[in-house]
């Protein structure tokens, strides 16, 4: 898969992503390219950034500098003449729904159920018809195996039942691509299981995948690359075979030290 | 305009009359509710009950028909205070229902483990109040006692409809004659807020205070 | 005591009660309509509008309602806008009541937890969209609590309309003192109207926050 993979053009460029919050930077220059089909994973110590450069993945933060390149395209700039502007927040919307992302938080709209969470952005957004969505709505809830929550609501479901209906919700709008921030760690230990199970059949159908994780096993079986960042750069980079077993930073090997344990 | 430089003496009475009664009508009002909130707390429901019964009843009517009940309906039974002294009454009796209410809230709001403690180190039921509940209450209720007073001090334009010279008072007196009626206006308007404003900053100053120094009520 | 003048006036006092709830009625309306972008605005990206609107809340916090309403009636004339009593007050109490209201509306939306405006941002949902499906509902438990208990407030200002020349509760009540001369039956037949309205909020109120408390 990987050598597959990598044959592919990219997908996804990052170019010398740089994020400044509250005077501080957080992001100080992030390269990296995703290979359609691919699954990239990110790890690293809370506060290295890895939410913050997944929220400049799909523009729901602006980057500083640097750019992000969608399929060959500039994300979040058009060029007018000789000089680059940046878009509009409605501009950005029809990036934002080939690029799903689901969160730690799970996010769901607390007022609707299960099936009414996933056809809403679909309906709206898409403006397609409620008949039609409803059908792919219950593929997908069969799919993450919730068929029989279809009339749930969020607060009446576990956190693992929650984040799969998220999922559901991200795939209804048929991204090319999913991020994923720590999306098990606010789970019980018996929890991530369901989710990360998911996740592995999603990433076995060829879904493009960026990932925030700290489930070393499951990076390990499922990611094609893995980017270690530290301090707001990207320290250590690789297949994680080898960079998961052989550690080249000491940052990286008291990091992995850290989550082993 | 010239108007207002013709009035602006009377606006000055009527200003100063305005800051006086409000004092003087949140002191009295603040005494005499806390003192009954405390009461309603240490007799129980045949003081409580009746307490609340008043305290619904002061704060659902308008202030106007108790303004009007103390200025019409107390001369008829021989008791005859003008316009000011009714004012002043009708105002007090409604300050005195919202001052209970939030000195009440106060007093819930005190843990009331406190008092087991105290009664196993033998204090009194008077020693604990002064000494560990009280300056709890005020405390709690400081932040809203300075969020009703900055709130309450316009009401305090209804007197007009009672005969009391304040400033909406002089104000419509003054635009029968001036053909500047919404200037005028604006300045009453003006004034009250001005009053108002410095009661807000008050308000800030002491709900940042208070929430800080002793954790309590602490907003994002 | 002669409560005939209460009972041989009986058909002023309901009149005037009507039109002391539609006035209520007509104010709660209009606030909370003029409340909603209001309190969108203070939360702006742009500057000028957050200025605005955060000017209209303090400037509705500290003037007297009263000024409001001779605004409206004694004052626009100035202008050459004379308007009907009824709408002079009720234009008043609606600019006070937004004011109160923005603060409250503007509570309940920051209360949806801001995941859930980033959730919408990642689906592609537009804003307008997502407040007006998905936030604006989740806010409306935040909002009802004080928005209903706040319906004592304006009915009790409600009662100044009176003072711009609108016969409704407490305008009739002084315009039968004023004939009549009879202002303790009549004072206390007016007040028991004003406490039965003011049970019946109370009654709204307790429903809606049963209604909220139970879904939690
Ligand atoms: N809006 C903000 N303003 C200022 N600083 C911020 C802001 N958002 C995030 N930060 C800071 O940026 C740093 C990186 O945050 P980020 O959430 O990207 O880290 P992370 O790698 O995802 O950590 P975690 O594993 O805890 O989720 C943190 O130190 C955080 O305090
Ligand atoms: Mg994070």
């Amino acid at each position: 898969m990987t050598i597959a993979a990598a044959e592919k053009s990219p997908i996804l460029e990052v170019h010398g992503v740089v994020k400044r919050l509250g005077g501080v930077d957080i992001l100080k220059g992030i390269n990296f390219t995703v290979a359609e089909g691919s699954v990239v994973a990110i790890i690293g110590a809370s506060g290295s950034g890895k939410s913050t450069l997944l929220r400049c993945l799909n523009m729901l933060i602006v980057p500083d500098d640097g750019e992000i390149v969608w399929k060959g395209q500039r994300v979040g700039w058009v060029q007018k003449g000789s000089t680059w502007v940046r878009q509009k927040e409605k501009e950005l919307l029809g990036y934002r729904t080939q690029v799903g992302m689901v969160f730690q938080s799970f996010n769901l709209f607390p007022q609707m159920t299960a099936l009414e969470n996933i056809i809403e952005a679909p309906m709206t957004v898409l403006g397609r018809k409620r008949s039609e969505i409803e059908e792919e709505a219950h593929a997908l809830l069969r799919k993450v195996r919730l068929s029989h929550r279809v009339k749930a609501y969020p607060h009446q479901m576990s956190g693992g039942e929650q984040q799969r209906v998220a999922i559901a919700r991200a795939l209804a709008m048929k991204p090319k691509a999913m991020l994923f921030d720590e999306v098990t760690s606010a789970l019980d230990p018996e929890l991530k299981g369901e989710v990360l199970t998911v996740m592995r059949e999603l990433a076995a159908e060829g879904m493009t995948m960026i990932l925030v994780s700290h489930e070393m096993g499951f990076v390990r079986h499922v990611a094609d690359e893995v980017l270690f960042m530290h301090q707001g750069i990207v320290k250590e980079r690789g297949n994680p075979s080898d960079v998961l077993v052989n550690p080249a930073s000491a940052e990286l090997q008291a990091f992995l030290q850290r989550v082993t344990d | 305009m010239d108007v207002f430089i013709a009035q602006f003496p009377r606006f000055l009475d009527a200003t100063w009359l305005t800051i006086w009664m409000f004092v003087l009508v949140t002191t009295v009002s603040t005494l005499i509710g806390a003192t009954l909130a405390v009461l309603a707390e240490w007799a129980g429901k045949p003081v409580s009950l009746p307490l609340s019964v008043y305290s619904w009843v002061f704060r659902g009517l308008p202030e106007l028909i108790v303004l009007l009940g103390c200025y019409l309906a107390l001369p008829a039974i021989g008791l005859d205070l003008g316009s000011v002294g009714s004012a002043i009454l009708g105002f007090t009796l409604v300050g005195i229902a919202f001052q209970l209410e939030i000195f009440r809230a106060g007093l819930n709001a005190v843990d009331k483990r406190i008092l087991e403690a105290t009664r196993a180190l033998g204090m009194s039921w008077w020693l604990t109040m002064r000494r560990v509940v009280l300056p709890q209450v005020i405390r709690i209720a400081m932040p809203a006692w300075a969020t009703f007073l900055a709130g309450n001090v316009k009401i305090f334009a209804v007197a007009s409809a009672v005969a009391v010279t304040e400033v909406m008072a002089v104000t419509r007196q003054a635009i029968a004659v001036s053909d500047q009626p919404f200037f005028l206006i604006m300045v009453a308007a003006s004034i009250y807020a001005a009053i108002a404003s410095i009661l807000m900053v008050l308000e800030a100053v002491l709900s940042r205070r208070f929430s800080t120094r002793y954790g309590l009520g602490l907003r994002r | 005591m002669d409560w005939t003048v209460v009972t041989s006036n009986a058909p002023l006092f309901v009149s005037a009660t009507l039109n002391t709830v539609a006035i209520a009625a007509a104010t709660i309306v209009l606030s909370v309509v003029i409340a909603f972008p209001l309190a969108i605005m203070r939360d702006s990206r742009f500057g000028f509008l957050r200025w605005v609107s955060a000017g209209y809340s303090w400037t509705t916090r500290a003037m007297p309602t009263l000024s409001l309403l001779f605004l409206a009636y004694y004052g626009l004339p100035q202008f050459g806008i004379y308007l009907d009593p009824v709408v002079a007050a009720i234009t008043g109490l609606t600019v006070i009541a937004a004011g109160y209201n923005m603060e409250y509306i503007r509570v309940g939306l920051q209360a949806v937890p801001a995941g859930q405006y980033e959730a919408c941002r990642a689906l592609g949902i537009p804003l307008s969209i997502a407040l007006r499906r998905l936030i604006v509902p989740q806010a409306m438990r935040t909002i009802l609590p004080p928005l209903t208990s706040n319906l004592t407030l304006l009915l009790k200002g409600s009662a100044l309309a009176s003072l711009v020349a609108v016969t409704e509760l407490s305008g009739q009540a002084m315009a039968l003192i004023s004939y009549t001369y009879k202002p303790i039956e009549i004072l206390i037949a007016v007040a028991l109207i004003y406490l039965c309205l003011n049970g019946v909020l109370v009654g709204v109120q307790r429903l809606v926050e049963q209604r909220y408390r139970l879904q939690d």
